[in-house]
């Protein structure tokens, strides 16, 4: 069929997820099988029904290569074209951590979460844990649990963390915008020194709460990036959080999950 | 003075390297415990020597007392007040939550870390 694209979104979509798995567990992108799928998801956007999800995922892409200002325009096409819909919700809020923006996570709040169905919930739940909203987070895995008892087991295995940490925050007169806007300059003091973020590790305990940032470099510029998230932290907010919570990077450990 | 801080860096390595050393997370443990008490000490001494009061805070012990009276100094002492306490959560995990696994790498991490702030506090303005 001349012009049309050779492959189906589905077929696109697991490329891209087979892409980004490499990415996050290898720390390695093939540019080559990265050129096929952006090429593929430009041709998807001139099919019927297809154009926004095909703008999405080639922000997904640019992502990958960690590149903010053509993450950002494809984030501001798709909604200029197709409107501020539930799937540019969502994907936009999972790159807060790449812009280090709270205000990403807060717009996906305020567009809605609990009413849009448990893999809705489920999906926001990861990205607000992952942006330091974790009294969101919370509550949102209590409702969860209604919804969807299911899913709410998986998400309460992946972060056995969450309800002391919400607890913890909370009683100590902390809000969750407050952490995050830490938690994701950190992030983007990552990023800037040009390291893909792996993982976040937390652990909560009466000592605190420790997020941690999964990183693959060498053990000289792990220290080097901590003390730049230090300086940064340092430079950013008038008060100090240390008390209560801390960010910093760890060296990526394939299998190694330090979250409790 | 018996010891200073160096010697608790001292013991924090002798953990992990050297004839007496295991490589077993309770080393780890007990090495990531003792680099940060040598920071502790460093940090401390340096405030007395300068002849600074360290300020207590409300509900909460010595430690970060030390880190909140940093915090209050220089960028460069707020900053270091930063990581001060970065290293006294991941003491706290050393000596306290046995559901986090210490690995090596991680100990690696915070002793080189740990190395470098205590050379770093001479300089602190």
């Amino acid at each position: 069929m001349a012009g049309a694209p050779k492959t189906n979104a589905d077929d696109v979509i697991d490329r891209i997820n087979a892409i980004g798995r490499d990415v996050a567990e290898k720390d390695e992108l093939n540019i080559f099988a990265w050129n096929g799928i952006v090429r593929d998801l430009k041709k998807l956007e001139s099919v019927p029904g297809l154009g926004e999800t095909a703008l999405l995922h080639q922000a997904v892409m640019w992502g990958m290569k960690l590149d903010r200002s053509k993450v950002k325009s494809l984030f501001a096409e798709s909604a200029a074209r197709f409107g501020k819909t539930q799937s540019w919700y969502i994907i936009r809020s999972n790159y807060a951590t790449l812009f280090g923006d709270a205000s990403m996570v807060v717009d996906l709040i305020d567009f809605g979460i609990g009413n849009r169905g448990a893999a809705f919930v489920a999906k926001a739940i990861d990205v607000l844990v992952s942006s330091g909203f974790y009294i969101a987070a919370w509550g949102f895995l209590l409702d969860l649990r209604k919804l969807d008892a299911k899913s709410a087991e998986l998400i309460d295995a992946r972060y056995p963390f969450l309800g002391f940490a919400s607890d913890y925050i909370s009683k100590s007169g902390l809000s969750d915008l407050e952490v995050s806007r830490r938690v994701l300059l950190s992030a983007k003091v990552v990023v800037d020194a040009g390291f893909r973020l792996r993982k976040f590790s937390i652990s909560a305990g009466s000592y605190g709460v420790s997020v941690e940032l999964s990183v693959a470099a060498d053990l000289d510029r792990l220290v080097d990036l901590n003390f730049a998230i230090s300086d940064a932290i340092a430079s950013s907010f008038e008060n100090l959080i240390s008390e209560y919570v801390t960010t910093g990077v760890v060296p990526w450990e394939a299998g190694v999950d330090y979250a409790s | 003075m018996p010891v200073n801080h160096a010697d608790f860096y001292d013991s924090a390595l002798t953990f992990v390297e050297g004839e007496a050393s295991n490589d077993s997370e309770i080393c780890y443990r007990n090495s990531g415990s003792r680099a940060y008490y040598a920071l502790y000490h460093r940090a401390k001494a340096y405030l007395e020597l300068k002849g600074e009061k360290i300020l207590k805070v409300e509900s909460a012990g010595s430690h970060e007392a030390l880190v909140s009276t940093f915090a209050r100094r220089g960028f460069k002492s707020k900053s270091f007040a930063e990581s001060l306490a970065r290293l006294k959560r991941f003491r706290h995990e050393c000596d306290y939550n046995l559901g986090v696994t210490i690995t090596r790498p991680r100990l690696d991490l915070y002793l080189a870390e740990t190395g470098r702030l205590i050379d770093m506090v001479d300089r602190l303005e």
